[in-house]
């Protein structure tokens, strides 16, 4: 059974459809990028998998149940660090954890001394006075705090230096090891997440256009580069330019028997792996960084 | 449950600063009392400050905190920060309110009850009590704070919706209006009392309520969060109207047949028609009124006060009164005249008269008095100048001339209509008692009790001055004799007056510490009101020819007429008993009253 179930998802603002017809689905201990540009509807969708949204159409399944039905019960099981710093910035840390700890079945108040002691962030301090990083470690220190069964991360590294995004992703990375978490992730620090996702899934438009592992996508996606008119490239192409007196060409369906085919006739062919980035910047648009 | 106490003890924990603020006010009643100018009254001071501090802090904090405890993290996104733990919409606000709410009371108490407690008697004095004063506080803030967080959801979101919402408002207290209006114009006091906290306690609920469905459908969004408000509020309210509605209906709807008791019975001389004003069973102090046929029985129901009474012409063929002009023009009131609109308009203080024949109608509205055609509406004459302290008698002497009369001090004018010219017409009589002045059928003579004398009626010129009694009732009847009773001792001595003002007649009455001259029969026979029942007097014999226990009426209005009542000779009366029951009578013979429905 999928932990999440998204099945022809359509999320709409007044005329606007800002999620278009979505089906996917996340295994359980796996962790899912779910990658996009600004405005391409990643955050929508989340919020719709979170029932915070109640799609147009269609419906999302968390655990087997209908989420938009049975939130509250849940959220019990479900570690959530949103988009923008949206705990009340009144609060001090220890009352958001206190909050937290009579809401939660699960709470690990050891858990979350631990991580804020490595963190740096004083338990007395207002939520509204910390740094942006900070924020987001408190936020995932909560999450994690609560021993969820499925973490959602929206854009969790959004703002922060090199050195928070690092331990940020740490800490996931050491509860998954832990307790097999399975992670929803939107972001765009895409090398990051290349070491960590199983799956992926680009959002364009509010269609979601690329859904796949993340070993298949780099053996499917290569860039070729061979001699010959772009006619006698044999796989699909995402798109193609001159490459000297040759042709440099975005192939989604990458096949080894096809290659060396075409290395036959050119010599000169030579096929690389392309990165997550170069991936998602193929399918997503040029602009993207 | 647990999850609601959570929220509500974080919350309440939360306001600490606002509770050391309020104690620092709290201070301010008593520092008020330093100024030299109130040291002579402290106690008045500090509780007059001190409640006035305490409901403005207590009302202040209500809007704000009901403007904020939901929509300020709606309007700035971070309403999901909630939605992402398990925690169930009802306990996010029922948590939130009741600390938001708590935090009101406990502001307005911190300043308050020092004041109360140092103020004393004065404090009663002042805020009408101890639990008056807080339990009205209390409910006026939580009315405060949920029309604020409504009034927040609605605008914050900067939907479209609000035009739609804005809508819905109109209409709801359009409904409003008209679902009291006609339980005010019963004449219903505890019923409308009642009907009012009821709905009003009805659509507080609802809009407690609102909210948890707000959050349920719209959750983190603020326009779905509107709109999913909206969706649940209006309906809401409008089951509230339709109950309400359908329990007015069902109030309005009573029958001659189900009157449990009968208020006022008034009968149109020489008309089959009766004016009938009584409480049915279940209907509390709701007053309905029947224009109820007396020879047949078949009845219509009619929407004026029952303070207010019928006119009719002579002839008894047409019978005017006022009722409200339409739906939502409840504070204006249009003539009817046999069942149908006129179209002229009065006020709610207005008064009016009828001319003998039923053509014209007079409207005194205080300071002016206008004249309309009946049959086109139009203006026949109007004249102002009156003054509007002063209770003016009017009457037609001819259809084209009206007569004012002012009391106190007497003052009389005559409207012409055929020139329009208003002309004073009698110099001021000072000793003239309030509504004191009565009139001869034909308008030529008047009685003015207090001064106790017979005076023409257009001059006020004296003819005779009647015996230096003070009597508590008298009536100029229709050939101009007078009838005049004086109580004391538990008794009614009643006087005969004929027309020259000689006294011919003496009645003593036992046991009637008081009486109202009610009508006049053709014949020479006047009816007089006792608590105990009817009696008619032979006013030539100076003799009571019928005495009737337990049946009381017809009875006339207070109407601008200051004609006796004259019934016809062979006319049967009606009248009520104790048990509330119509009847009809005869004046004349002793034959037993007959009901009148069966």
């Amino acid at each position: 059974m999928s932990v999440i179930a998204a099945d022809g998802v359509t999320v709409r603002y007044g005329k606007k459809t800002a999620v278009d017809g979505v089906t996917l689905s996340v295994a359980p201990g796996s962790v899912y990028a779910l990658l996009g540009r600004n405005g391409a509807g990643k955050s929508s969708l989340v919020r719709a998998m979170l029932g915070m949204l109640e799609p147009a159409r269609g419906r999302v399944t968390l655990f087997g149940e209908d989420v938009w039905r049975h939130r509250t019960r849940l959220m019990d099981r479900i570690g959530v660090v949103s988009e923008e710093a949206d705990a009340p910035p009144e609060l001090r840390v220890r009352d958001l954890a206190a909050l937290s700890s009579r809401l939660y079945s699960r709470w690990t108040q050891s858990a979350l001394d631990e991580r804020l002691g490595r963190f740096g962030v004083a338990a007395n301090a207002r939520y509204g006075e910390l740094s942006k990083g900070q924020k987001k470690q408190v936020a995932l220190a909560l999450a994690l705090a609560t021993s969820p069964e499925l973490l959602v991360l929206d854009d969790p590294t959004l703002g922060l230096d090199v050195v928070a995004r690092k331990s940020l992703f740490e800490e996931v990375i050491a509860d998954m090891a832990e307790r097999g978490l399975t992670v929803l992730i939107t972001t765009h620090d895409l090398s990051a997440i290349e070491t960590l996702a199983d799956r992926v899934g680009v959002i364009k438009d509010g269609k979601l256009v690329l859904d796949d592992e993340l070993e298949a996508l780099k053996s499917r996606f290569r860039r070729v580069r061979y001699a010959g008119a772009p006619a006698a490239l044999a796989m699909t192409a995402a798109s193609t330019r001159a490459w000297g007196s040759g042709t440099e060409a975005i192939v989604t369906d990458y096949d080894d028997v096809a290659f060396e085919r075409l290395r036959r006739d050119s010599e000169a062919s030579e096929s690389t792996p392309m990165t997550l980035e170069e991936i998602f910047i193929s399918v997503a648009g040029e602009e993207q960084r | 449950m647990s999850a609601a106490i959570a929220l509500f003890t974080r919350e309440l924990r939360g306001r600490t600063r606002l509770f050391v603020s309020c104690a620092v006010l709290a201070c301010v009643p008593f520092l008020a009392t330093l100024l030299p100018a109130a040291q002579a009254h402290r106690a008045d001071v500090i509780a007059m400050v001190g409640g006035f501090l305490a409901i403005c802090v207590g009302a202040a904090v209500a809007l704000a905190t009901g403007g904020s405890v939901i929509v300020r993290d709606l309007a700035e996104r971070r309403m999901s920060f909630w939605f992402a733990k398990p925690l169930h919409p009802a306990a996010l606000w029922f948590g939130k309110a009741s600390a938001a709410l708590l935090t009101c009371l406990l502001s307005f108490a911190i300043i308050a009850v020092p004041a109360m407690l140092a103020g004393g008697g004065a404090w009663k004095n002042y805020w009408l009590g101890e639990t008056s004063v807080l339990g009205v506080s209390a409910l006026g803030i939580a009315v405060l704070f949920l029309v604020s967080h409504a009034f927040a959801t609605v605008v914050r979101s900067r939907s479209l919706l609000l035009a739609l919402d804005f809508f819905f408002a109109v209409v709801a207290v359009g409904a409003l209006l008209l679902l009291v209006w006609p339980v005010v114009l019963g004449g219903a006091v505890e019923v409308t009392k009642w009907l009012a906290l009821g709905i009003a306690a009805a659509m507080l609920a609802v809009l407690a309520i609102a909210p948890v469905w707000q959050l349920e459908r719209g959750r983190a969004d603020i326009r779905r969060s509107h709109a999913a408000f909206s969706r649940f509020f209006w309906p809401g309210i409008g089951v509230v109207l339709l109950v309400a509605g359908s329990y007015v209906a069902w109030l309005v709807s009573a029958k001659p047949a189900d009157l449990q008791t009968v208020a006022s019975v008034e009968q149109a001389p020489r008309s089959t028609k009766v004016l009938v004003t009584g409480t049915a069973a279940g209907r509390g102090d709701y007053q309905s009124t029947f224009l109820l046929d007396r020879t047949t029985g078949s009845y219509e129901r009619v929407a004026t006060p029952p303070w207010w009474g019928i006119e009719s012409s002579q002839d008894g063929k047409v019978l005017a009164w006022l009722q409200p002009s339409g739906l939502f023009r409840v504070r204006q009131l249009e003539l009817h005249v046999n069942g149908r609109a006129t179209g002229i308009l009065a006020s709610l203080s207005s008064r009016m008269v009828l001319s003998g024949d039923g053509a014209r109608v007079a409207i005194d509205n205080g300071r002016t008095v206008t004249v309309y055609d009946v049959a086109t509406g139009r203006i026949a004459g109007s004249a102002a100048g009156f003054d509007s302290r002063s209770q003016a008698s009017m009457y037609f002497v001819t259809s084209d001339l009206l007569r004012v009369v002012e009391t106190p001090p007497l003052r009389i004018a005559e409207l012409d209509l055929r020139t329009r010219r208003l002309t004073r017409t009698g110099s001021p009589l000072s000793a003239a008692l309030r509504n004191s002045v009565s009139v001869s059928g034909d308008g030529t003579r008047m009685f003015v009790r207090g001064p106790n004398v017979i005076a023409d009626a257009r001059s006020g010129a004296a003819i005779a001055t009647l015996d230096a009694e003070r009597y508590g009732a008298a009536s100029m009847l229709h050939d101009g004799s007078v009838v005049a009773a004086a109580f004391a001792k538990g008794a009614a001595r009643v006087h005969l007056y004929g027309p020259d003002g000689v006294r011919r007649h003496e009645l003593t009455l036992p046991g009637t510490p008081g009486l109202w001259i009610t009508g006049e029969v053709e014949g020479g026979r006047v009816l007089l009101t006792t608590r105990h029942g009817m009696l008619v007097v032979d006013v030539n014999r100076g003799v009571i020819v019928r005495k009737l226990d337990g049946v009381r009426g017809p009875t006339p209005h207070l109407g601008a007429d200051p004609r006796l009542v004259r019934y016809g000779a062979s006319e049967e009366l009606v009248g009520r008993t104790e048990k509330g029951q119509l009847v009809l009578w005869q004046p004349e013979g002793q034959a037993a009253p007959r009901p009148l429905l069966r």
